[in-house]
Formats: structure tokens, sequence, C-alpha cells
């Protein structure tokens, strides 16, 4: 499904509660890319992980993972992240995979239009763009990606709870949750 | 007179997957997402399943 040639090689760093994988994204700047699969809690004898992706800046050792970096590599970079869930499986195979973007904040919408160049009108069309890739991506391989995996829909009910529901093609969501099939 | 003298840092040319090992021994055992995990946690207090 995901072609060997449009991913970046990652390397691989492996702890009790992380799984780290960094990459270098060579669009029209190289720029270090991180992804990391932290623990969230436990959920029964399972554990519930999130995925976190960002870029390092070595110069100050920090992570950014509010901003878009434009580097004309988008598809690739994405597929790249794809490429470390099946890895992430491998090591944590009953457990919990929880993805969003860091988009998806309250406060994003207040940040963005700071610095926004798209004179956006009726909605930010940055907000949510990040799990609305994602989205995207399952509701273009649902049949092939339920085959191995089980994935789940969070919105937020009237209460203000997550609520999820067996994933359904198509529906915007802003938590998916993907556990692999046994 | 004596100028100051400007000593610019010295580079060193390394590879790409030097590059990242390095990285990667600077992050190993750290959580690079704190405030991304609280956020979920708190997403996800009350959170449940509806029934199919």
């Amino acid at each position: 499904m995901l072609k060997k040639e449009l991913i970046y090689e990652v390397n691989e760093i492996y702890s009790e509660k992380e799984l780290t994988y960094t990459f270098i994204s060579k669009g029209e700047n190289d720029i270090i890319k991180v992804i990391q699969y932290s623990m969230v809690q436990k959920i029964g004898e399972n554990y519930l992980y999130n995925l976190g992706f960002g870029d390092y800046n070595v110069e100050n050792d920090t992570i950014i993972d509010n901003i878009a970096s434009n580097n004309n590599d988008t598809y690739r970079v994405f597929n790249t992240v794809l490429s470390t869930i099946p890895k992430f499986f491998e090591k944590h195979k009953n457990d919990y995979l929880i993805v969003s973007g860091s988009d998806a904040e309250a406060d994003y919408i207040s940040q963005c239009i700071k610095n926004c160049i798209r004179k956006c009108t009726l909605e930010c069309k940055k907000y949510n763009r990040r799990i609305n890739i994602y989205n995207a991506y399952i509701n273009k391989n649902f049949e092939t990606l339920i085959v191995e995996y089980q994935f789940f829909g969070g919105n937020k009910d009237q209460r203000e709870m997550q609520l999820f529901e067996n994933y359904l093609r198509l529906k915007k969501y802003d938590f998916v949750l993907i556990l692999k099939k046994q | 007179m004596k100028t100051k003298e400007n000593k610019s840092k010295e580079l060193v040319k390394i590879t790409e997957s030097d590059l990242l090992s390095l990285v990667s021994a600077k992050l190993k055992n750290r959580v690079l997402f704190p405030e991304k995990l609280e956020k979920i946690k708190e997403h996800l207090k009350g959170a449940r399943f509806a029934k199919p």
C-alpha cells in the first residue's frame, strides 16, 4: 500500500514507555522529524499509546508540533509516519493507539490567525488538517486496512465527553483509536 | 592595538545516518510531546464507547 520509494528511512529508539523514530525530511530544506509513541494510560490489561509527531530543532533541542513546516514533501512525510504504525504494533500487539492532530485544539485557530496567509473567512483551513489527512487515508484504504486493524472514531458528545464508536467511513472524527486484530 | 579575535564554531561533516543516531541518543528516554499527552488524558476523562 505504501510505496517504499515514497518513505524516508527512519532511525528507531525503543524503550519501555516510548517508541521513537527520527528521519530527515528532504524537501526545500532538510528538517529532522520525530515520531513518538508514548504511553498514555492503562486500559484493562493493555496500554493506550499516543502518536506524536513534530520537527526537531537541533540548535535548541526542542520539538515543535503545532506548525506546518511546508517543506513540499507532505505526502512522503505522511507516508513515513504511517509506515511506523505497523512497526509499533509489532512491539505492542495488544495495545491501543490513539491518533489526533496537534492542530485540533481549541486555541489553534486563535494562534493560526496571527500568521494566516490564506485569508480564511468562515473557517480556518488548517484547523484539524492533520487528523483529516489520517481520516482520508483510512477512508481511501478502508477495505484493506480492516483486514488487519480495528478502528474506532471519537468525537465529543452533547456533554462534551469523548464518545468512541466503530469507525464509520467518511465520517469526520477528532480522534482515531486503532487496535491490531489478533 | 590588538583586535579581538572572532572564532567561528568549527563545523564537521557527518553522514545523515550518523546525524540521526546522534539525535536519537539525545532523545532517548525523553517524553517529547508532554503537553499533547496531558491533553489526551484530559480528553479521555469520561470517554465511553457507543453501543453498536
